[in-house]
């Protein structure tokens, strides 16, 4: 049974990991150094929060790193999943506990490479998906 | 040791919540959390009324964002939702909105921390403090201090009062982009670093072909008056230019048209 570590970007039972593994046990961590640094407001804190109360999910304080892993032994998981984040913490955070990465949902599949020096040039493409979605 | 799940009110998670994370300034907001009020904020958004107005502080607009940026919902599921909604009503505009975040997230995976850098040189050739303005809240201007209550009170803020308080922090207080940025992620509950940092480097001209800014004619229409007429600095309003003017005041460099 592998263990769901859902992070501030999947607070949702509809996310890829809770999809993937509908019974595995899931753990959230308030992670105290980045919320230190970041200075997020109580505001911030309690609105994750309120989301957590709606999951099935365990929530702790501390290291994420520490504590996502002693909790799968805990509970006797054998590997850890989470959902992919652009955040390079996050997907630091995810490899150092050797977790298994599900990519987010697309908003749109776009073929070939996608020129994202400017929103035009992307939108170019996206807008012609989108248009035969709607047509 | 676990958290608790077990509270009998906001009132009681609030205070839970002063004792776990004591260096965590203030207090909730009235914007609650959770896919329930999420879905409550979906349906009584009218998706076709958001082109026409969503340029007015009290426009039609959709205060989805703090729910998609925690993934209660995907980008794609809200399109499908007003898509469903309203069969026959002009969305295109909101799509274009939903992909702009789309849009950045993927710039937020191809730089990495890179979104704290310049993507480009700024086009203004003017030089920025690192730090937030001492005054912010207490600038004496109606309209950029009630922006910044409201964001302090509740952790949202109408795209367009964001758009006006960044170009007020770069352009006319010129401190640097990022000081604004890390200030916008502190309160936001929308706040994640791809949309809120790039669009700050977008009104800094980091990452846009020239700066962006109004003057108070833009601001006063689209607030509908309702800070210029009690603003103690009425008659002293630093934005109550033309645009050749200000941009003459504000930049070095001649911005591109």
């Amino acid at each position: 049974m592998k263990l769901i570590w859902v992070h501030e970007d999947c607070l949702h039972r509809q996310s890829p990991a809770f999809k993937s593994y509908p019974d595995a046990p899931a753990i959230y961590v308030f992670d105290v150094v980045e919320l230190n640094r970041s200075g997020w407001t109580l505001k911030r804190i309690g609105f994750v929060y309120e989301c957590l109360l709606e999951l099935p999910v365990t929530i702790r304080r501390g290291d994420p790193i520490v504590e996502v892993p002693r909790f799968a032994e805990e509970r006797g998981c054998v590997g850890i999943v989470t959902v992919a984040s652009p955040e390079v913490r996050i997907s630091r955070q995810a490899q150092a506990m050797h977790a298994e990465i599900l990519p987010e949902d697309p908003f749109v599949e776009l073929e070939g490479n996608v020129d994202l020096t400017r929103f035009s040039r992307y939108w170019r493409k996206a807008e012609r998906v989108l248009a035969k979605e709607s047509a | 040791m676990n958290l608790r799940t077990d509270f009998s009110s906001r009132q009681d998670l609030e205070s839970y919540l002063h004792e776990q994370f004591p260096e965590a300034a203030g207090n909730l907001s009235p914007i609650p959390g959770g896919r329930r009020s999420g879905e409550e904020t979906l349906r009584k958004f009218q998706a076709p009324g958001y082109e026409a107005s969503r340029n007015l502080l009290s426009g039609v607009v959709s205060k989805l964002s703090p729910y998609i940026r925690h993934g209660l919902f995907t980008l794609r599921e809200v399109l499908n939702q007003v898509r469903t909604a309203f069969p026959e009503g002009r969305l295109d505009k909101f799509a274009q909105e939903l992909a702009w975040r789309d849009y950045w997230r993927r710039v937020h995976y191809e730089v990495g921390d890179g979104i704290w850098q310049d993507r480009e040189r700024p086009k203004t050739g003017v030089a920025y403090s690192p730090d937030l303005p001492d005054n912010v809240g207490r600038t004496g201007l109606a309209c950029m201090d009630a922006f910044a209550a409201e964001l302090d009170a509740t952790g949202y803020l109408h795209n367009h009062a964001r758009m006006w308080m960044a170009a007020y922090v770069v352009h006319w207080q010129r401190s640097a982009w990022q000081a604004g940025a890390g200030w916008f992620l502190r309160h936001l509950l929308d706040g994640d670093p791809a949309s809120n940092n790039l669009s700050w480097q977008w009104v800094a001209s980091s990452f846009s072909h020239k700066p962006y800014f109004f003057n108070r004619e833009n601001l006063e229409h689209c607030s509908e008056g309702r800070f210029c007429k009690s603003c103690p600095r009425n008659q002293d309003c630093p934005f109550d230019k033309t645009y050749p003017e200000l941009a003459a005041e504000l930049f070095n460099e001649e911005p591109r048209r």
